[in-house]
């Protein structure tokens, strides 16, 4: 998308000055292009240093403006080099103007380390998203959904909640996994966050770098690099490289307040859902300040504050809450003292009041009595609360003639408390404590998230070459915590809130990279060589012990030899309230100092176990690379490029990979592209150590979700060495390129782009195995009662596509300027091939142990879990003062694929429909410094698909498209000094 | 920078720090709900009396007077050796057991033979505050019936000692 064009009509409303302005005239000329002659209608005449003052040309070039002599007028228009021009005191002004192609777009730093080129220029397609310039007619407020309404292979799920789902949002390019797309801040390689996302990335749990934590007010611009690039950044590059440019500008003030909220009408669920007042209050304010370092250097400081609300999107369901031991006081503790759950019935009893009895007898009727209803036990889903701040810096001093000390970086944290967990409700009675939760409770889970980075790096000449030699260092500290909560092993001493862990991620980055320019050899030859020393540590901290523990408030020590019965004299009875007997029915014996589970209370904290001292992580790895890189054009219109990189890891060895691409001009405004390269991705320290005990709840006969513990094993665990599991390698991968790009006339252009990216030994999370399955023992390594799952190199995949970037600007009339731009990707991913290991398995067939593997819903998240279509239209209006922005935004159908069947055997699939969501905003400049802007997402309230019934549990609606947030609405002031 | 730029920012910054006291940095909490009647929880008094047999049936078991957190008293009854599809009416009787008084203190609730229990309720609720402080001067005798014979028996209060009891 060509953002020029809004540069310079923003720049038109933003002027920067407080200045008085004297001895205005009126200046008046004709703007012509210098090829033909020919007057250029609606280019952008500002006046430099002054605010809001500006016009556009005529349909005849002719403009006039008030100006003072000393004034510098400010020409540009897409397509045609920019010029400034002092007033002087001639009250006529002619200004041709010259084509250049540089000027139809910005100059591109990702994916060639050559001088600059333009996004039409490089031999491989890369999107420029001016942030810097649009965010303020945005209604999102964070950079990866700002960035999923505007670039078309970027998507971020926004989780509606789910364990720690949403706590970071995975930031995804062509439909690959997050940690397959490389992310950088001014060219360094980012961070990723220390959190395994579990269920939101594409086809398996994954690391993503937490763009949240980078505030969107710190950038200038987003560079998407669409191809493959492993040869030029190492790992991770495979789907593409999103490359984010800080600010530089100086002694100006830019910032916003916005608040927005949603209009939470619940969509189509009727009384499923509890639909009421407008939630999910966002306030946020930013701030931009940058100032110069004498003549020698500037520091460029940004801030934001955010807050989110949540939302809530509750699912309204069935589902037994009190069931009949909690409806007529039939429980009892360890040691058969009755529970009384229901006191209302016993008042009831004492009155004699039998129809009230009855009444407290029934679900309904103790609701009722309590003031409570169903809404009061859905599962609670929506975006989590989110209070953070950032502050990032981009600072440049130049130490001499060529030599120039560069810094950036940043601390960000967030607090945020998503919707993690289903009720609990009271007829679960392996997690219910009258005296703690009388009603059942909602286990929420919340994140402190610390971020810290900083590159220091100097540039300079060393001999003829240019050189760079830059440290960067950064860090993800997430400490995990549950709130409402219990550990119901430990029984009313457990902690309601509780610490479950603390995980971090660092990384520090070393770089030296040389370059240079030769530009006798053909039409000139960039060569670059440079090595890179990576760093990285993963480390997983326990929680409090609580949290991980299983404590005996459902396990009896005998006092004396006898029976093993309650003060009625009759048998104990478990959890359930079934007398615990002999087989021949007799009360059991017992002898004094046993020990005796009565109630098999769940242990850990609900939902989400602790990271306990066997979680504990602390893993390092290092990595060193060398690269070389050249761009030759052998003729004025042919370019080629290539690039090889060797690499070596600590944990698993060394790879080499290479690049070629060329570009070739067919005609002044046309021309063709190609790509081939091969990549890797090293699987992250997270996935070779992350190891959790999950409680995840499948359904049962009666449709009613039950608990069962999955743990997921390390690689190089003993639970995966018994079963034959592999130790992770590196996924491998092919990527192929061809595309064109066109420009008929000055303003308009279009890009198309074809891709096919081939993974080999793609990373995927296999299907749980328990000891009844396995055999041979298993139980001894994971338990009797547990399910153990694995990261395996579980297949090759390909994803291909087309992806389509239009854009044209014009002017209507002489005061206005429309814009119209629209960007689609249509692709597909396949699995092409399952790497089946040999597993020691005794009791499953050939091809159950296939499904297990790799199970069809894993697949199918793969293939089709995410829109594989995406179309972005956008019409840009300006008038005068005013201006306006309208998106649709449509995300093609997903298909989900289940495990589960129907007594039949037809298997839970659901395919939701295509959507497709409007964004309007409207923004007027109410001053020179102030403009207001006000708008909306999803602007006609539209809410994706409902799950069908078997598959309703946490989540009422499809998490893939736009969510079910609904309408969205904003305001903002921007202000400018 | 110029003194009205600096005059500006300060404005603005008290815009938005007046901005950032308005919206509070406070989320809303989800908390549980409490609602309940006073009363519920575990509790732990109890004098629990033999209920022995008092045919060939060999049907015997508790009596378990609870008092709950309210300071009301819940009666149970545990039988052993009741059969299934008999339905035995039971109650509290004046007098010691020997006596073998007609005179019916207190009906409870008739036992089910499948669980040797109360068919209505866990629990017969005696709402009387000061019974169970008194129980131990409670002059009387527990009998349940098959029909009109006594199957089990057995003295309460004044004419017996416990079997087990927690104050």
């Amino acid at each position: 998308m060509n953002m020029k064009h809004m540069k310079k009509y923003l720049l038109l409303l933003i002027i920067v000055s407080s200045t008085a302005v004297f001895a205005q005239q009126k200046i008046s000329g004709k703007v012509t292009s210098t090829t033909d002659g020919t007057p250029i209608p609606g280019v952008s005449v500002i006046l430099k240093g002054s605010t809001g003052k500006g016009t556009l040309t005529d349909a005849e070039g002719k403009y006039s403006i008030e100006a003072s002599p000393d004034d510098i007028l400010v020409f540009s228009f897409i397509g045609l080099k920019s010029k400034e021009l002092t007033v002087g005191t001639d009250a006529n002004l002619d200004v041709p103007m010259e084509e250049s192609l540089n000027e139809l777009s910005e100059i591109v730093v990702t994916g060639t380390r050559s001088v600059g080129r333009t996004k039409i220029e490089t031999p491989v397609p890369v999107d420029v998203i001016s942030i810097d310039e649009i965010m303020g007619e945005l209604p999102q407020i964070d950079l990866a959904q700002m960035l999923t309404y505007l670039a078309p292979s970027f998507n971020a799920v926004r989780s509606q909640g789910g364990d720690l789902d949403s706590h970071v949002d995975p930031a995804q390019l062509r439909n690959m996994a997050p940690n397959q797309a490389l992310v950088l801040i001014n060219g360094k390689r980012r961070h990723s966050a220390a959190l395994l996302i579990i269920t939101t990335a594409v086809g398996s749990p994954s690391t993503s770098v937490d763009m949240m934590t980078i505030p969107a007010s710190a950038i200038e611009r987003v560079e998407i690099l669409r191809d493959g690039a492993a040869a030029q950044y190492g790992s991770d590059a495979v789907a593409g490289v999103i490359n984010i440019v800080l600010k530089k500008g100086t002694d100006k003030l830019t910032g916003s307040m916005t608040g927005g909220g949603y209009l939470n009408s619940g969509g189509d669920a009727g009384e499923l859902t509890n639909a009421g007042d407008p939630d999910g209050y966002n306030y946020q304010l930013t701030a931009n300040y940058g100032l110069s370092i004498g003549q020698r250097g500037f520091i460029n400081l940004s801030g934001e504050l955010t807050q989110r609300r949540a939302t809530l999107r509750p699912f309204v369901n069935d589902w037994e809450v009190y069931d009949p031991t909690y409806l007529n006081n039939e429980r009892t503790d360890k040691n058969g003292n009755p529970v009384v759950t229901n006191p209302e019935l016993i008042a009831a009893m004492g009155e004699g009041n039998d129809a009230l009895v009855s009444s407290l007898q029934t679900s309904e009727g103790l609701m009722a009595a309590r003031g409570l209803k169903p809404e009061d036990f859905a599962v609670y889903a929506g975006m989590p609360a989110i209070t953070m701040g950032s502050m990032f810096y981009n600072a440049e001093f130049g130490l001499g003639s060529t030599t120039t000390l560069y810094a950036f970086g940043g601390m960000s944290y967030k607090f945020l408390e998503g919707y993690s967990c289903y009720f609990r409700r009271p007829a679960q009675t392996d997690r219910f404590n009258y005296l703690l939760y009388p009603n059942g409770f909602r286990p929420q889970m919340n994140s402190n998230t610390s971020d810290v980075s900083t590159t220091i790096g100097i540039k300079g000449k060393a001999g003829s070459f240019n050189m760079d030699f830059s440290n960067s260092l950064g860090r993800n500290r997430m400490r995990i915590g549950m709130v409402n909560t219990m550990n119901a092993s430990l029984g009313s001493n457990t902690p309601i809130a509780m610490n479950l862990g603390t995980h971090q991620f660092m990384q520090n980055s070393t770089n030296l990279d040389f370059s240079r320019y030769f530009k006798d050899v053909l039409h000139g030859l960039n060569i670059a060589f440079g090595a890179e020393m990576r760093v990285e540590n993963y480390k997983i901290f326990k929680g409090q012990e609580e949290s991980y523990t299983y404590g005996e408030a459902g396990i009896l020590t005998v006092g004396e030899d006898g029976l093993l019965i309650g003060p009625d004299g009759k048998p104990l009875e478990d959890g359930s309230s079934t007398p615990i007997v002999h087989e021949n029915g007799n009360p059991i014996a017992v002898s004094k100092g046993d020990k005796i589970e009565i109630k098999s209370f769940s242990p850990n904290c609900q939902c989400f176990a602790g990271f306990g001292p066997k979680n504990e992580r602390d893993e390092f790895r290092t990595n060193l690379a060398a690269y070389v890189d050249a761009e030759l054009e052998i003729t004025k219109d042919l370019l080629v490029a290539g690039a090889a990189r060797v690499e070596n890891y600590s944990d698993f060895g060394g790879v080499v990979t290479g690049k070629f691409a060329a570009r070739y001009t067919i005609a002044k405004n046309l021309a063709v592209r190609a790509s081939i390269s091969s990549g890797f991705r090293a699987p992250s320290l997270q996935e070779l150590n992350y190891t959790h005990t999950a409680t995840v709840f499948v359904t049962d006969e009666n449709g009613i979700p039950q608990p069962v513990d999955y743990t997921t094993y390390p690689t190089n665990s003993t639970a995966a060495r018994v079963l034959g599991i592999n130790e992770l390698s590196e996924e491998r991968s092919m990527s192929y390129g061809f595309g064109l790009t066109y420009q008929p006339i000055i303003g308009l252009e279009f890009t198309a782009d074809a891709f096919q990216i081939d993974v080999n030994d793609r990373i995927f999370r296999t299907n749980t195995f328990n000891a009844a399955e396995v055999g041979n023992n298993y139980e001894e390594v994971i338990g009797p009662q547990g399910e153990a799952q694995f990261f395996v190199n579980g297949g090759d995949v390909r994803s291909k596509g087309l992806e389509l970037v239009g854009n044209y600007t014009t002017s209507l009339t002489n005061t206005s300027q429309i814009n119209f731009s629209l960007a689609a990707i249509l692709m597909k991913n396949e699995l092409l091939k399952k790497n089946i290991v040999d597993l020691n398995v005794e009791n499953l067939t050939d091809e159950e142990l296939v499904e297990k593997y790799l199970n069809r819903q894993v697949i199918g998240q793969f293939e089709t879990g995410s829109p594989r279509t995406k179309f972005i239209g956008t019409i840009n209006y300006r008038v005068k003062k005013f201006s306006t922005m309208l998106r649709g935004t449509y995300f093609g159908e997903v298909t989900e694929l289940s495990t589960s069947t129907d007594v039949d055997g037809n298997y839970y699939d659901q395919t939701f429909s295509a959507q497709t969501v409007f964004d309007l905003s409207l923004s007027y400049d109410l001053t020179q410094n102030i403009r207001i802007s006000a708008g909306s997402n999803n602007i006609f309230d539209k809410y994706p698909d409902m799950m069908r019934p078997e598959n309703r549990g946490f989540y009422l609606y499809s998490n893939a498209q736009q969510g079910s947030n609904g309408a969205y609405y904003y305001g903002r002031v921007l202000f400018n000094f | 920078m110029k003194p009205t730029s600096i005059k500006r920012i300060c404005l603005l910054s008290i815009a938005a720090l007046t901005f950032l006291f308005t919206t509070s940095c406070e989320q809303d909490k989800v908390e549980p709900e409490m609602s309940a009647a006073p009363g519920g929880g575990t509790i732990t008094t109890f004098k629990a009396y033999t209920l022995s047999s008092a045919d060939a049936n060999d049907i015997y078991g508790r009596i378990v007077f609870w008092k709950d957190n309210t300071g009301g008293t819940l009666v149970q009854i545990s039988l052993y050796n009741t059969i299934e599809g008999d339905v035995y009416p039971s109650g509290i009787f004046a007098g010691e057991s020997d006596a073998a008084s007609d005179t019916e203190l207190i009906s409870l609730y008739p036992i089910n033979g499948e669980t040797g229990e109360f068919s209505t309720s866990k629990f017969f609720v005696i709402p009387d505050k000061t019974f169970y402080d008194g129980l131990d001067e409670y002059d009387a005798y527990v009998q349940v019936l098959l029909e009109d014979d006594a199957v089990a028996i057995g003295n309460v209060g004044v004419n017996a000692d416990p079997v087990d009891e927690d104050e």
